[in-house]
């Protein structure tokens, strides 16, 4: 059964053209790696799926839903994580990590909200700490962890390994892992060919708005994988 | 750092309010037993003589002064009470303040009112739109927040804000009288007052949020939220300017000329004399039910004396009547303006409720005139019959003297006072609900514009 869907989509900023007739599928369970240099188009097609751009043509689909046509319907099955994670500075991680939950359908309590951080790898002691006084990778953690707590069936997580030290960028690997057994559905958008080598089921490759290839990486290893993404951008000059 | 610095203000400004309270209330009560002495004490005189010796009408300084001195130190303390003349309230406080008083708008409402109001500011004007700058708004929207879900947290927290500072500033601005134990004050009318400081916060919590969810930028939120705030403080400052302008007052001598010219005059040198002397006979005999007044022995003199008072006393109906009206007119334009400013509509309800506005001051020049009336009316009546044939000769003692009551008048209820600012009420009310509803349809429609 197909979970993230796009049709035919094409998006243009005033004089820029985003994306043009981008099409994919990405099944139930499955996570796609969506591969490109900055301003390929990949922020601009995970807003279109989470009903913050309207595209110009085609159509998204997330479990069926265009979130074009019901925002708040689309929205109830999706998690995301940004590139950056904006939360409240003045509070600390576990009260943010309440606050986002407090708008879910079924909010978790307070005992499985500590869980959830300390499965993504924040410990303990810095649950009562201001969002302020974390660092990127430990905000990156409680976005993570906020995601997590909504329980979504589809998760887009947008440059997730970006600013984040090696063993912080391992343990998030192996979450996307553990979400991905879970039978989550995820699309992560990066440049980081060699943490996506291990946990993607397809590679996207964009360039320009527009989508170069979609293969199963399955046997892939991140030099190949390497090797396949610049064959690709030198394709294209 | 702002609200230490605003409470150390508060603080500053009542122990100042209170300490003047105290100040005028002795001296007021001092002035009063003088006055009375001195009417008690001067001894034996022919009743218009005692009529011309006159006495002060004193007004009461009301309690909550202390808190919103309003007009006060700029109107009369005191109305010269004295036959044939109508005074308008003098000795004003002001007048006997040294110049340099360096602590002259610094009350507790000035601050409650004018600093308080610059503080939501501060506080406000990054509630949306700095969450749309910092991104945890998309990540809301994401999360299926309803816009009213998130104004409802805005405004609960600046309600709470406003809530908490009502209370909090208007009893700190209360404490001093712990201190200052002469003078009593109305804790309804402290309670009232809380009551419309909560509201007008919220009104403007609500105006700063609205300006927060339209502005495109924190900068541009500040700078547009300061600037209404300054249109809040400053645009009745020039409204009243203009109500001066557009309805001027006749100059003290002029108004002085016309009185004399009309009340004085015509009966003194005039033809009203006759006319006005032969009703007022005839009424006293029909109360009498005599048909004359030199049978009865009624004295002519305080016949013509208390028919003259008849006939200027309608002099001075009119003629205050037109000043008033004048006034009433200035007043509608600030009314009108306090609509559009929620931060007048509260200077003006405070001050009202305080009473120290201007219609409490005119409400004692009138209570004052009243009583003058009154006084002059019984002296009169003493001397008609009394006098016989003795006439200006005839004197009165003591005993008159303490018949004749001390000024005392019972200031506007609470209830009058919110009947006369119903409009004001109802602006702050309506600004509070308008500027919330406003922000919330705005909030709306930048959810859906989150699609971009």
């Amino acid at each position: 059964m197909i979970a993230i869907q796009a049709e035919d989509i094409s998006k243009s900023f005033s004089n820029v053209q985003a994306l043009t007739n981008i099409s994919l599928q990405v099944e139930i369970g499955d996570v796609l790696g969506l591969l490109g240099p900055n301003g390929s188009g990949k922020t601009t097609l995970i807003h279109v799926f989470l009903g913050l751009v309207r595209p110009n043509t085609g159509h998204a689909y997330v479990l069926g839903i265009d979130p074009t046509l019901d925002p708040r319907g689309a929205r109830k099955e999706i998690s995301y994580v940004p590139e950056v994670v904006s939360l409240y500075p003045e509070l600390t991680a576990i009260q943010n990590l309440q606050f986002f939950n407090s708008f879910n359908e079924d909010p978790c309590n307070s005992a499985e909200l500590t869980q959830y951080l300390l499965e993504v790898g924040l410990d303990e002691r810095f649950h009562r700490n201001r969002i302020k006084t974390l660092s990127k990778g430990m905000c990156q953690k409680v976005g993570l962890a906020i995601a997590l707590a909504k329980d979504a069936r589809v998760i887009f997580l947008d440059e997730p390994w970006t600013g984040l030290d090696p063993e912080s960028a391992m343990e998030l690997s192996d979450q996307i892992r553990k979400m991905r057994q879970r039978g989550r559905t995820i699309l992560v958008a990066t440049h980081d060919i060699f943490h996506l080598s291990g946990i993607a089921g397809h590679i996207g490759i964009l360039r320009s708005g527009v989508l170069l290839s979609l293969v199963s990486s399955s046997g892939l290893s991140a030099k190949e994988l390497e090797q396949l993404y610049l064959d690709q951008m030198r394709l294209e000059d | 750092m702002l609200l230490p610095l605003t409470l150390l203000l508060t603080i500053v400004a009542a122990l100042d309010g209170w300490q003047r309270v105290t100040h005028h209330s002795e001296l007021r009560n001092e002035v009063a037993v003088i006055e009375r002495e001195t009417w008690l004490n001067q001894g034996e005189a022919n009743p218009h003589d005692a009529a011309h010796f006159g006495r002060y009408a004193l007004r009461r300084v009301p309690g909550l002064s202390a808190f919103d001195p309003g007009i006060l130190d700029y109107s009369g303390a005191s109305v010269w009470m004295e036959a044939h003349f109508q005074s308008p309230p003098s000795l004003r406080r002001a007048e006997s303040r040294i110049s340099s008083y360096p602590f002259v708008y610094g009350s507790p409402a000035w601050v409650l009112s004018v600093v308080i109001p610059l503080l939501l500011v501060v506080l406000l004007f990054g509630a949306v739109v700095v969450e749309r700058e910092r991104r945890t708004l998309a990540l809301l929207w994401i999360h299926n927040a309803h816009p009213f879900q998130l104004l409802l947290g805005k405004a609960t927290a600046a309600l709470l804000i406003a809530a908490a500072l009502a209370v909090f500033l208007v009893l700190v601005s209360c404490a001093p009288i712990v201190l200052f134990r002469n003078v009593t004050i109305d804790w309804v009318r402290v309670l009232a007052l809380v009551i419309c400081f909560f509201v007008g916060y919220s009104s403007i919590s609500g105006c700063v949020i609205l300006v927060s969810a339209i502005a495109r930028s924190s900068q541009i939120a500040f700078w547009i939220a300061s600037l209404l705030w300054l249109a809040m403080v400053s645009g009745p400052l020039l409204v009243a300017q203009v109500a001066k302008e557009l309805h001027p007052v006749p100059r003290d001598r002029d108004f002085a000329t016309y009185i004399q010219q009309e009340a004085q005059a015509p009966f003194w040198l005039g033809q009203a004399q006759y006319e006005e002397v032969a009703i007022y006979e005839a009424e006293v005999m029909t109360q009498l039910r005599a048909m004359d007044a030199q049978k009865l022995g009624l004295n002519r003199d305080a016949l013509v004396l208390q028919a003259h008072e008849r006939f200027a006393n309608r002099v001075y109906d009119r003629l205050y009547g037109e000043l008033y009206e004048i006034h009433e007119r200035q007043e509608a334009m600030l009314r009108v303006t306090s609509v559009f400013s929620p931060i007048l509509a509260l200077q003006r309800v405070s001050s009202g409720i305080a009473g120290t506005d201007s219609s409490a001051q005119l409400h004692f020049a009138k209570s004052a005139e009243l009583h003058r009336r009154f006084i002059i009316k019984k002296l009169n009546e003493d001397m008609l019959h009394n006098a016989g044939e003795d006439s200006f000769r005839y004197v009165a003692n003591r005993n008159l003297w303490q018949d004749v009551e001390d000024f005392a008048y019972d200031e506007r209820s609470l209830r009058e006072i919110l009947q006369h600012y119903r409009l004001e009420l109802v602006s702050i009310v309506l600004w509070a609900i308008l500027s919330l509803v406003l922000a919330a349809v705005v909030l709306q429609v930048r959810a859906k514009a989150a699609t971009k």
